[in-house]
């Protein structure tokens, strides 16, 4: 018996319809976890912060009114900090302005934070910029800007 | 349509008139614009008057300087109502944004309509033009040689 018959007597379509849904199947799953692998591990860190709530102080709220030129630092005895993924976000952001000088241009941290991946850059840097992290420059060079390292929201150590 | 109360707590129009207040949130539309989206590019036709309702919007120019507005009821896109009608600026959302969006014919309208209502917005538009002044100056050296 050969071809076709030998196929159908051996139940090789029902063997061959199996295994592509085994592997299609297998390709669904894989999907599903790596399009929510963010979501995990964000939960997975909300988790880790709320265990530890008790010593963990508070994360610095939105945006403030003034710009980022008339806010001062907090003062170093304050207890607020950035959570581990805005601390993450910083120190690329800082390695960014390092290699495009200081004052830099947001337009072109943007970018760069783009093409390196950088997860949310532009919400992270409306957080940066709300607490000094990023801060304006005065007079003629009023519009760009320079990495505030000795902010005390910045621990690049915890990372 | 915005109703009108929601317009007499914006900074941008803190003295107007309620029949002015009324005046424009009959032309007016809230619009929302998610982080990372681009709400006009610079040397684009300005088209809309928009006052930020909630969120954080950077405006940066064409030689790289930049600021960022994020206080409730500033105004963006003032090009609309100024020669030569062309946005000095890109806006780029950094956050979920709402804005309360008016049409630049629409306010031309109201502007012929009533005198005294288009001295009030102008004086305000000359006002935001000013602040912003020192962001669109000609580039400084160093980023010309840059590009």
């Amino acid at each position: 018996m050969y071809g076709l018959e030998a196929i159908e007597a051996a139940n090789g379509w029902v063997i061959a319809g199996v295994g592509i849904a085994i592997v299609y199947t297998g390709l669904v799953v894989l999907y599903a976890f790596t399009s929510n692998l963010e979501r995990i591990l964000s939960l997975l860190d909300a988790g880790s912060r709320f265990r530890s709530a008790g010593k963990s102080p508070e994360i610095p709220g939105p945006a403030e009114s003034l710009p980022p030129s008339e806010q001062p630092c907090p003062d170093e005895e304050e207890t607020l900090r950035l959570t581990p993924q805005q601390q993450e976000a910083a120190v690329y952001f800082e390695l960014i302005a390092k290699r495009l000088g200081e004052p830099f241009s947001l337009p072109l941290l943007l970018e760069q934070a783009e093409k390196r991946g950088i997860p949310h850059p532009f919400r992270h840097l409306d957080t940066f910029l709300g607490i000094g992290l990023i801060e304006e420059c005065e007079g003629q060079w009023a519009g760009f800007y320079r990495f505030r390292r000795d902010c005390p929201y910045y621990n690049p150590d915890g990372v | 349509m915005v109703p009108t109360a929601d317009l007499i707590s914006l900074q941008f129009l803190e003295d107007f008139q309620e029949s002015y207040l009324e005046a424009l949130a009959s032309i007016g539309a809230p619009s929302h614009w998610k982080e990372g989206e681009t709400l006009f590019h610079a040397r684009s036709p300005a088209q809309q008057l928009y006052l930020l309702k909630s969120g954080s919007v950077l405006l940066y120019f064409p030689d790289g300087r930049a600021l960022a507005v994020r206080d409730p009821g500033q105004a963006l896109g003032w090009s609309s109502l100024v020669n030569p009608f062309r946005h000095t600026a890109t806006g780029l959302c950094l956050t979920d944004v709402d804005l309360y969006q008016f049409p630049r014919e629409e306010l031309y309208r109201l502007l012929q309509m009533d005198a005294d209502f288009g001295q009030a917005l102008m004086r305000k538009i000359v006002v935001t033009m000013h602040q912003r002044r020192p962001y669109h100056r000609g580039a400084r050296p160093a980023e010309r040689e840059r590009r």
